[in-house]
């Protein structure tokens, strides 16, 4: 091999090139043989989410009514089977299973809209550290519904808080001031959006640092929650009892205690389905964005253009989520990271299984806030898991710097 | 003052050393370039004789004296250290940065006196940067910033100053002004140790010249014999033609000039070759 | 000619600093304690003659002289004798507390190379926060009373958040051989956020036991509480010393931190043990301030980027100096201004006023800032 210094160029150039085509087809080979893994894997976390789906319904019908706990299920009588029958079909007086379903369904959405917004943060800002909680999204929706609380909510008996209506007198209300709230909600989102990545251009001028980017995001969350905790103190000053604290509160920490009822199901469909199928459809374009501003630009991407409307979709997504579910944490950081893990960075692939492994984590962690009643601070359980989660991933991972 | 290296070898814990068996002596007033590729352990072994790396073998001498067991406080009164430039966090003004330098000076918990300011003044007037004083060193240009780090370190008052490429990132007009600056460094007495990657600097000095080849001993001796042809090819792996010019004044003035196609590929960098140059260049090593 | 311009400027860098900052801070003070809204305002040499019958009483009781105390009872009955008294100690406790918390986020700034590491991103004042309302949660009848346990238990939240968050800065940045600043800042902004929703859901609980309580938390951590007393003046005097003195002693040699960890050793400089002196001393200053003043939002983290842009320079005496005096000034201005503005019947919180006006001062020093931050 050594002594060969008389090659002709031909042999050379065929050597060459021989070895490149093996190149080229072990990498399609490869990339082949990824696909199908990821198709595989696809189907497995589809399966894991019908599995804990079922689980968690079920554990709610027995730990929610007592007498349809394995104990009492053990005994079968008839009375209880026709107890248990009517609980599932909601002929009985219980309620039925439906609500349980409908709440199921809500945690799914909620999970899967927050673990896609935020792999599709993560993407836009190029940094594993953005997500919905990080960039003060969540404060902003809080802040949203601060202001709601304070302005529009009149204080007279009549109108209580809209949950407790019932679906009827819930359509006598105008248009308006039945979604105020969420309209509130989103427009404190779109605030914080712009004021955190506004102060980050500032601070790195013209050029978004991922640094600057969660330290301020995290600067503003602060700001906001003294600011929440200010207005709950003047507001528990004055009347310990006024029902507008319950609202702010609810909303900070998070929890689906008021979302069981269909048509609120499916009026978060009908916002959420919309935003989940754009984002679906540029998840092309998104991988092009990662590679960096101009490169995107070079391959024909108008990317100011299209990172302002996948910012603006998916803020409008998390904005939804808040506005029905309050605010939950972390759930938009931990699943990206583990879901590039599983099926690698590719959006296409990326988003569906962020979306399937976020409503199987956000099932679990209710199932057990469940189990030591603690459904009304949603936010608590969350945050824990995910400070934890992203404190080792830090760790191991070797840093943000490397992170990006 | 007399630096004696010898049997040297460095490297990061119980692996295997980076670079061995490192032999020269330097005294008052040399100065000594160092060459070689880029990760050879440069770097490495600038922290060893620094004292921030325990040697893996062999010793560093000063004057008789192991260096190895001394305090930094001590180290620091003979040794100073200029690395590579970099951006301080925050704009210090150029005074101040200098008057760090005598951070070994001052003691833990003194602050500067008359004494230290006009030992920094003078440095300053002595390097020519005294029209920068009361600039940020956050906002002064690369070259700069260069002599005011040498500015800095002389405030130590070192016998030898070592510069971890010095002249990186510097256009023609600032590389000449800070090996002018080495020149008259070494002319005060100041033994002087730099890296770089331009061979032509060690002959424009006329310095003491060590290259390192990996995994062979190292080649020491004056520019003029050490930097040649072969030497350069085996430390970089490409062709250098040294060739000789003459400069304004009719002195002769030697040159290094890489060749595009002469070198030969890296994947394809044949054993032979590198036998055989190596051979050469300690037989030359021997000569001397 | 030469020589003479160097000794002009020999005399211009020696370290001189303006005693400008230090009037403005006794014109505050003397405004702090004469004007307050709710209460009688008083003419500042009124405020002087109280103060000078409480030292002239001070040395008749030392001396027992029981005609000087009977004549200085008069006195005290007529004017606003308690109130300037309780108005001194609290102007005091402020301005202290606002030095210290400023001095702690230079020296952490300054330590670790970088604008944003201040007490409040490491998880300092979370801690507190956090150790506060935990203690209240534990001891809710005898809360308010037991001093000592209330600066043990913040001490050791701090202590802990602080902890984690140095431990992730150390490891993410073990591969790399050097210690990882902005992994340990994000590491710390991240806990800061998960502790504060913990001490908002123990808000909760507390509201359940007491609503009263709850209150007085609210009141702590919104910088609206003081502590007055005796006791706690000295236990803070104390801490306050105890960590005020080795770093003024060290503020000179505290800039040698700045430098790349191997310029400065070569310098003669053992950085790893000037960090843990400094970093001891500012968590020290840090909790303590914020033990006795409650939460000042993001003052410490704002305060030494502004001074740094305002003066030329970034020696760490100058730094220390300027900024021990912008923060006591900028506290003791808020406090009175926030007394003084109403919403709702109340006092403004001192801590979200903070946050306000400093952020904008802040972006703005930043954005001006020529370097680059690593």
């Amino acid at each position: 091999m050594r002594n060969d210094h008389i090659r002709t160029d031909k042999i050379q150039i065929r050597r060459s090139e021989t070895s490149s085509d093996v190149e080229r087809l072990k990498a399609e080979r490869e990339k082949t043989r990824k696909f199908k893994k990821g198709n595989r894997m696809m189907v497995v976390l589809g399966a894991v989410l019908i599995l804990v789906f079922f689980f968690s319904t079920a554990l709610f019908v027995t730990v929610s009514r007592e007498h349809f706990h394995p104990a009492y299920l053990m005994e079968l009588s008839r009375a209880q089977m026709m107890r248990f029958f009517n609980f599932i079909t909601g002929a009985g007086a219980e309620g039925g299973i439906q609500f349980i379903t409908c709440r199921n369904v809500m945690i799914v959405m909620a999970g899967a809209c927050l673990a896609a917004s935020g792999a599709v943060y993560q993407g836009v800002f190029k940094n594993i550290l953005a997500s919905p909680t990080t960039l003060g999204v969540m404060s902003g929706g809080s802040l949203g519904n601060i202001l709601y609380a304070l302005l529009f909510v009149s204080l007279s008996p009549v109108s209580a808080k809209l949950s407790d209506l019932s679906a009827s007198s819930l359509s006598e209300i105008p248009l308006l001031d039945r979604n105020l709230q969420s309209f509130m909600v989103l427009l404190g989102c779109f605030m914080a959006v712009l004021t955190v990545v506004g102060i980050t251009l500032i601070l790195g001028r013209g050029r978004i640092r991922s640094d600057h980017l969660i330290i301020t995001g995290i600067i503003f969350s602060s700001i906001i929650g003294s600011f929440s905790s200010l207005v709950q103190y003047y507001l528990i000053e004055r009347n310990p009892a006024d029902p507008r604290i319950d609202i702010i509160r609810s909303m900070t920490m998070g929890g689906f205690g008021n979302t069981y009822k269909p048509d609120q199901m499916m009026l978060m469909l009908g916002f959420l389905a919309p935003c989940v199928c754009a984002l679906m459809s540029v998840a092309g374009r998104m991988d092009i964005l990662a590679l960096g501003d101009e490169q995107a630009a070079t391959m024909g991407l108008n990317v100011v253009f299209f990172r302002n409307l996948i910012i603006a979709v998916n803020t409008v997504m998390t904005a939804v989520i808040i506005a029905f579910c309050g605010q939950i944490g972390f759930i938009g950081f931990i699943i990206p990271l583990a879901a590039r893990r599983l099926v690698g960075p590719r959006f296409r692939r990326l988003l569906p299984a962020s979306m399937l492994m976020g409503a199987t984590l956000l099932l679990i962690i209710y199932d057990i806030a469940h189990l030591i009643s603690m459904t009304a601070y949603m936010n608590v359980l969350t945050s824990a898991l995910g400070s934890i989660v992203m404190v080792i991933a830090l760790i191991r991972g070797g840093g943000v710097s490397r992170a990006d | 003052m007399r630096l004696e290296v010898s049997h040297l070898s460095c490297g990061y814990g119980k692996g295997k050393p980076l670079i061995k068996d490192v032999t020269f002596t330097v005294g008052s007033g040399d100065i000594c370039c160092i060459l070689g590729r880029n990760g050879v352990g440069k770097s490495t072994m600038f922290k060893t004789l620094l004292c921030l790396l325990p040697p893996a073998g062999g010793h560093i001498l000063l004057d008789g004296e192991d260096i190895t067991t001394w305090k930094a406080e001590k180290l620091a009164d003979h040794i100073a250290y200029v690395a590579q430039s970099h951006t301080p966090p925050f704009p210090y003004l150029v005074e101040e940065m200098v008057m760090l330098g005598r951070m070994n000076h001052i003691g833990v918990f003194g602050r500067p006196g008359a004494k230290d300011e006009k030992i920094v003044d003078s440095l300053m007037r002595d390097l020519g940067i005294d029209y920068l004083r009361g600039r940020a060193y956050t906002e002064i240009s690369g070259g700069e910033r260069q002599m005011v780090m040498i500015a800095r370190a002389m405030a130590q008052e070192p016998e030898i100053l070592i510069l971890d490429e010095p002249t990186a990132n510097l256009d023609y007009g600032n590389r000449v002004i800070v090996l002018n600056t080495l020149k008259k460094l070494s002319l005060n007495g100041i033994c002087t140790i730099f890296t770089t990657h331009d061979p032509e600097q060690a002959l424009l000095l006329d310095a003491q010249t060590a290259i390192i080849i990996p995994g062979e001993p190292v080649v020491f001796g004056p520019s003029r014999i050490v930097v040649t042809e072969k030497n350069l090819k085996s430390a970089y792996n490409t062709t250098i033609r040294v060739v000789e010019i003459i400069d304004g004044e009719g002195n002769p003035v030697r040159v290094c000039l890489p060749m595009l196609n002469g070198g030969i590929p890296a994947a394809d960098a044949d054993q032979d070759i590198w036998k055989e140059g190596m051979g050469e260049i300690q037989n030359e090593s021997v000569e001397q | 000619m030469r020589i003479r311009t160097g000794n002009q400027r020999i005399q211009k860098t020696g370290a001189r600093f303006s005693v400008f900052p230090v009037l403005i801070l006794l014109a505050v003070f003397l405004f702090s304690l004469c004007f307050k809204v709710s209460e009688p305002g008083m003419i500042p040499v009124q405020a002087m003659s109280n103060l000078w019958t409480a030292v002239r009483l001070k040395i008749a009781e030392l001396l027992h002289q029981p005609m000087a105390l009977d004549r200085f009872e008069i006195i005290r009955e007529q004017d606003f004798y308690y109130e300037t008294i309780r108005r001194l100690k609290n102007s005091f406790v402020t301005l202290l507390s606002g030095a210290a918390v400023c001095a702690g986020g230079a020296v952490f700034q300054t330590m670790f190379r970088n604008p944003l590491a201040s007490p409040n991103i490491l998880g300092i004042s979370t801690g507190v926060n956090l150790g506060t309302i935990l203690f209240l949660y534990l001891f809710p009848t005898t809360a308010m009373g037991m001093l000592e346990q209330r600066y043990l238990y913040c001490f050791i939240s701090a202590g802990i958040l602080v902890g984690i968050t140095m431990l992730a800065g150390w490891a993410a940045g073990r591969k790399l051989g050097n210690f990882s600043v902005m992994d340990m800042l994000v590491v710390g902004a991240v806990i800061s956020q998960f502790g504060s929703v913990v001490t908002m859901y123990l808000q909760f609980r507390l509201e359940e036991i007491d609503v009263n309580l709850l209150t007085s938390y609210q009141e702590i951590s919104m910088g609206i509480y003081v502590l007055t007393d005796t006791k706690s003046i000295l236990t803070f005097l104390l801490l306050m010393t105890v960590s005020m003195g080795p770093m003024y002693l060290l503020r000179y040699r505290l800039n040698a931190t700045v430098l790349e960890d191997m310029d400065a050793r070569s310098m003669g400089v053992s950085t790893h043990r000037l960090r843990t002196a400094g970093m001891l001393c500012g968590a020290v200053l840090a909790v303590t301030a914020l033990v006795a003043c409650g939460d000042m939002g993001i003052l410490s983290m704002a305060v030494p980027p502004v001074v740094r842009y305002l003066c030329r320079g970034a020696d760490f005496r100058k730094i220390l100096y300027y900024s021990i005096c912008a923060g006591s000034i900028l506290l003791l201005l808020a406090r009175s201004l926030c007394s003084m503005i109403f919403v709702a019947g109340m006092a403004l919180p001192v801590n979200f006023a903070i946050s306000v006006l400093v952020l904008p001062l802040f972006v703005f020093a930043m954005s001006r800032q020529r370097s680059v931050y690593a």
